[in-house]
């Protein structure tokens, strides 16, 4: 039987390669479609980043869940383990939101380099995310100018995750609704 | 252009990066003499270590009481640039299930807080370096022990390189234990570490003492006489709390029908209270953050009007 950490060296690896394709053709796109002319690039770099981040997105709950596993004591018992755990949902939240908005929203202009700077972003979070695991692992990593993240970590009370969480829900059925009557 | 950028790219892979083996080092643990030759990637590439090892034990080894092995490591010279210093206590050589548990031992303490076979040192200062592990040995008979080290060494003709070193066998006598003689019950495990400001209440259990005397001191400091009393077969005393991060020694010394008797000063590590999150608010956070981020890329954007899925069909379609 394969063991946890093992497993969560390969699906991280999926993870990591993914969204980093992702967030690369991000960018190239929002450099590509600057100019007034259409670059015939644009469009392919367009069609990579998302179906990356779809395969990476993929990925990441098994990542996320052998990385658990793989910890003996659980992400609550390390600032750096719960910041992992916190930015790689951060960053699938990211993903999960400018794949669907690719598939059921509208772009152009000024959106299409925000829906570009949302998906680089979330690929920033997963590989902020990695580098956190070999400091974990390897007290090394690129990321060792960065120690507030080794150290604290933003937590806050249940009751306010369940606001944010009813919020959010509440504000994407109204728009729904609205967009409905309106649209 | 194009044929440029390709050979930019390829140049950037070929180019080796500074690659080292866990700079960081990868901290106290069980681990086989594997992660020596192996740790650092491939194990052609290791320079054998100059450093010399010896092993030996403080007194007799009875079968089930706990015994001090003291490692000691020398030509640590001025000549040699050691970072970080792995030392591995081994009960063979053959890179696998060679950790002396599976050897019939038992590790009741690596001297650093933990009951680990392989400890760090981040830096060394003196030439030579001596480490205790409290082990007890849970069968009569020889046993040989091990003394391994890997490190870095930013000095000589294999500068850079990892170094890896293996020492001789050494044998140790495991002896039966006299029938009255008083000793520790074998099943006992010392605590090896406590937060800072705690007070380590002890419950030494023994057999055949008729009177047990608990010292404790700050390694190689002087020993003071903790107030012992008897409960059962248990001895119990109180260590003191420590102010900062640091560790404390203590012993037993038992009375009985027999020659008297002392257990190995028994190290005890002070640290920093462990940070604990809730768990469950954890999840909850991690969810809150799945369906924040979602909705913040989602309600910012543009919904697709009737005209864009109009057009979108157009495209689809003809």
């Amino acid at each position: 039987m394969i063991e946890s950490a093992t497993f969560h060296v390969i699906t991280t690896e999926l993870v990591v390669g993914s969204f980093a394709l992702a967030g690369l053709c991000f960018l190239l796109h929002s450099i590509l479609t600057l100019g007034k002319t259409p670059n015939k690039l644009a469009p392919t770099m367009d069609s990579t980043a998302h179906v990356a981040l779809l395969f990476g997105l993929l990925a990441l709950p098994f990542a996320i869940i052998s990385g658990m596993n793989s910890s003996p004591s659980g992400a609550h018992t390390s600032p750096l383990l719960a910041n992992k755990m916190l930015l790689s949902t951060a960053g699938g939240g990211l993903a999960l939101g400018v794949l669907f908005a690719r598939w059921r929203m509208h772009q152009d202009g000024i959106s299409r380099h925000l829906h570009n700077a949302f998906g680089t972003i979330s690929t920033g979070c997963m590989l902020l995310t990695a580098s956190l695991g070999g400091t974990y692992t390897r007290a090394d990593s690129l990321t060792e100018f960065l120690p507030f993240v080794k150290e604290s970590t933003l937590l806050i009370p249940s009751w306010m995750s369940f606001v944010v969480i009813a919020l959010i829900i509440s504000a994407l059925f109204l728009r729904k609704s609205s967009t409905i009557k309106h649209g | 252009m194009r044929a440029k950028l390709v050979l930019l790219i390829a140049l950037v892979l070929i180019v080796p990066l500074d690659v080292r083996g866990n700079p960081g080092g990868v901290g106290n643990s069980l681990e086989d003499m594997q992660c020596g030759g192996a740790c650092h990637g491939d194990a052609n590439q290791n320079a054998s270590s100059s450093l010399q090892f010896s092993l030996q034990s403080a007194g007799t080894v009875w079968v089930g009481q706990p015994a001090e092995i003291t490692v000691q490591i020398s030509g640590l010279e001025s000549s040699h640039d050691l970072d970080q210093l792995g030392i591995f206590l081994l009960s063979s050589t053959n890179a696998n299930g060679d950790i002396p548990t599976t050897d019939g031992w038992t590790i009741l303490s690596d001297g650093m807080g933990g009951s680990n076979n392989y400890i760090e040192y981040a830096s060394v200062d003196s030439e030579m370096l001596t480490h205790s592990w409290i082990l007890r040995a849970d069968e009569i008979g020889e046993k040989t022990l091990y003394v391994s080290v890997h490190h870095g060494d930013n000095t000589g003709s294999d500068a850079g390189s990892p170094f890896f070193g293996v020492s001789q066998g050494f044998s140790l006598s495991i002896e039966p234990i006299p029938e009255n003689l008083q000793r520790l019950d074998s099943d006992y495990q010392p605590p090896t570490s406590r937060e800072i400001g705690e007070t380590t209440k002890l419950c030494v259990p023994t057999i055949a003492a008729e009177n047990v005397v608990i010292e404790w001191r700050e390694p190689a400091g002087q020993a003071y006489v903790l107030e012992t009393t008897q409960n059962n077969q248990c001895w119990e005393a109180e260590l003191p709390a420590a102010l900062t991060e640091s560790t404390i020694e203590w012993r037993a010394v038992l009375d009985g029908e027999g020659p008297q008797q002392t257990t190995p000063w028994f190290p005890l590590a002070s640290t920093e209270p462990s940070w604990e999150a809730n768990e469950t608010a954890l999840m909850l956070q991690s969810i809150a953050h799945i369906i924040f981020f979602f909705g913040l890329v989602v309600l910012v954007g543009k919904s697709k009007s009737k005209e864009d899925h109009y057009s979108d069909y157009l495209e689809e379609n003809i």
